[in-house]
């Protein structure tokens, strides 16, 4: 078998893996009510949410290709690649914060109570829950950054792994968007169909950011802490000068509005590392940082 | 660095297969025990009871999992390989960051233990059991202290780091002892002060009471215990730099 060949049939295996375990598992957690609470519930959510890593292991497993260095840090001479993976999720958040404010009328007042100190304790708050986050994005960041992008990077080149990259990501995300309105709600035209498109347009986005920090740290934990990042301190940032009411009514159809806001600074973002990977990284991965270089 | 790190689980692979060896029979025996209290306990205090066993167990794993961190200082306490280490490639920087990423690996690994004990709990209990910003705040805890240790111990040799953190245990608890004795305990013992926190975060001690109780602060007591995990990551940091400044010093109190 012909090494593009042996890399199509993982990416398929890697594939079916992971969406059977997401497709199977994940319906369990999204569609269970509210505050439920079952004792196998911890498995379940984790099979769902580490179905990317449990792929990525046992694809691995399965083409006798190892696991050596794959959560190798690699922090000396990469200060500029972790130093993105901090800032560029803050200016993500403060964008979104402004875009999410202007674009649901709220105005730029903190409404919590107690005012400016309460918005930034609870930020500061969120910064802490970055690291509890970053734990679970491990199991994500393995399977897309760690081997899929590299693969599809092997079979369709550099722009064909961002775009069919962050495609599969966002198919990925199917049922949390079907039955919990992940990011868009369900009260939108098209729903869940839309929802899955623009899904994956972020994930693009959001792909060819994590991609380029993944590239020029040379380690899959510059985007772990990146995604980590936008999972919490984004998020917590982008709602600063929301009332509590206006966050509750995000579960209606204002969520809609957010989630745009979200998939517009996504691409806004997306753009310009996606040129700058074009630039630095098309020809040939480099041998300090390419992706043959992650499993040394 | 790699090299430095295998070379290390290779020195200690008894003690580590031994300690968590340990901590899995302790883990099947207090699973065991609180499975045979779910079913003698009333309903409302089981969610006590597994709270409970979970913060046990976790402590017991984080201790041992200290004492482990603690004995990397004593791995390679010779002057020769000090010097032949020092002038490998990758420097001092690698061999020093072996042993602060070692110790991250081993505090990761006790989170992991916990949380897989989490899972037993849950499934045993037919609930919920997720301690993990408990869990967090222990690595956090242990982080701090290796900080201060490895600095110490690589600059001065393992047997001062001990000595170290000996004399930091008595003198804290020499010192809180006057202090509870003579001092003004107000904050400490009255109406909403820290024992009453206290007793609401072992009442509602999972997730999302722990986010409860971080939601009733006030912005800027919230904004001042966010600080604190960001504040440990650069102090290991720092210690970091500091020790690698002061490895190749540090062979001068080695006894060979």
């Amino acid at each position: 078998m012909t090494s593009k060949k042996k890399d199509l049939l993982s990416i398929a295996v890697y594939i079916f893996i992971c969406f059977t375990l997401m497709f199977v598992f994940g319906p369990l957690i999204y569609t269970a009510e509210e505050g439920a609470d079952f004792g196998a519930y911890q498995i379940v959510y984790l099979m769902a949410a580490f179905s990317p890593c449990i792929a990525c292991l046992l694809t691995r497993l399965l083409f006798r290709e190892g696991f050596k260095g794959l959560l190798y840090p690699k922090f000396s001479g990469n200060f500029k690649a972790y130093f993105l993976a901090v800032i560029i999720p803050l200016v993500f958040g403060i964008l979104n914060c402004v875009l999410i404010t202007v674009s649901t009328g709220a105005g730029f007042t903190f409404k919590l109570e107690g005012g400016i100190f309460t918005a930034l304790g609870n930020n500061m708050l969120m910064s802490v829950y970055a690291y509890y986050a970053m734990i679970v994005i491990i199991g994500e960041e393995l399977g897309w950054r760690a081997f899929l992008y590299d693969k599809l990077e092997k079979c369709f080149g550099l722009n064909g792994s961002v775009v069919i990259g962050g495609i599969i990501w966002g198919l990925w995300h199917i049922p949390p968007i079907v039955h919990m309105g992940l990011n868009f709600g369900k009260d939108y035209p098209g729903f869940p169909y839309v929802g899955i498109a623009l899904m994956c347009v972020m994930c693009i986005g959001f792909g060819a950011f994590l991609q380029l920090i993944r590239k020029m740290s040379g380690s899959v934990i510059a985007p772990i802490i990146a995604h980590g990042l936008i999972d919490s301190v984004s998020n917590s940032l982008a709602t600063m000068f929301l009332s509590e009411e206006m966050i509750m009514d995000m579960a209606g159809g204002k969520k809609f509005i957010v989630g745009i806001c979200i998939t517009v600074l996504a691409v806004i973002i997306g753009i310009p590392c996606w040129v700058i990977l074009n630039k630095k990284y098309k020809k040939g991965l480099s041998a300090n940082t390419g992706a043959e270089n992650i499993w040394i | 660095m790699s090299g430095f790190i295998l070379k290390d689980l290779y020195i200690m692979r008894k003690r580590i297969i031994m300690n968590i060896g340990y901590l899995l029979g302790m883990m099947i025996l207090t699973d065991i025990i609180a499975g045979t209290l779910k079913n003698m306990a009333p309903i409302e205090d089981r969610n006590v009871i597994a709270a409970g066993v979970a913060i046990m167990m976790s402590v017991l794993v984080f201790m041992v999992l200290y004492s482990l961190e603690c004995d990397l200082l004593f791995t390679d306490e010779r002057r020769k390989w000090n010097a032949y280490s020092a002038a490998s490639e990758g420097g001092v920087r690698a061999v020093v960051g072996a042993k602060y990423t070692l110790c991250f690996i081993i505090s990761f690994l006790g989170y992991l233990i916990c949380r897989f004990n989490d899972i037993v709990l849950s499934l045993i209990f037919g609930r919920t059991v997720q301690l993990s910003m408990f869990y967090l705040g222990l690595v956090f805890s242990i982080t701090m202290l290796m900080a201060v240790q490895l600095s110490f111990g690589l600059r001065f040799g393992a047997k001062y780091g001990t000595n170290l953190r000996i004399a930091l245990f008595i003198g804290i608890f020499v010192l809180g002892s006057i202090y509870a004795m003579f001092g003004d305990v107000d904050w400490l013992m009255g109406e909403g002060g820290v024992r009453d926190n206290m007793r609401y975060l072992l009442e509602h001690l999972d997730d999302a009471g722990v986010k409860d109780y971080i939601a009733k602060l006030s912005g800027g007591a919230a904004a001042v215990l966010s600080l604190i995990p960001h504040a440990i990551v650069g102090m290991y940091w720092l210690s970091f730099r500091s020790s690698c400044r002061a490895y190749t010093k540090g062979a001068e109190n080695y006894d060979k």
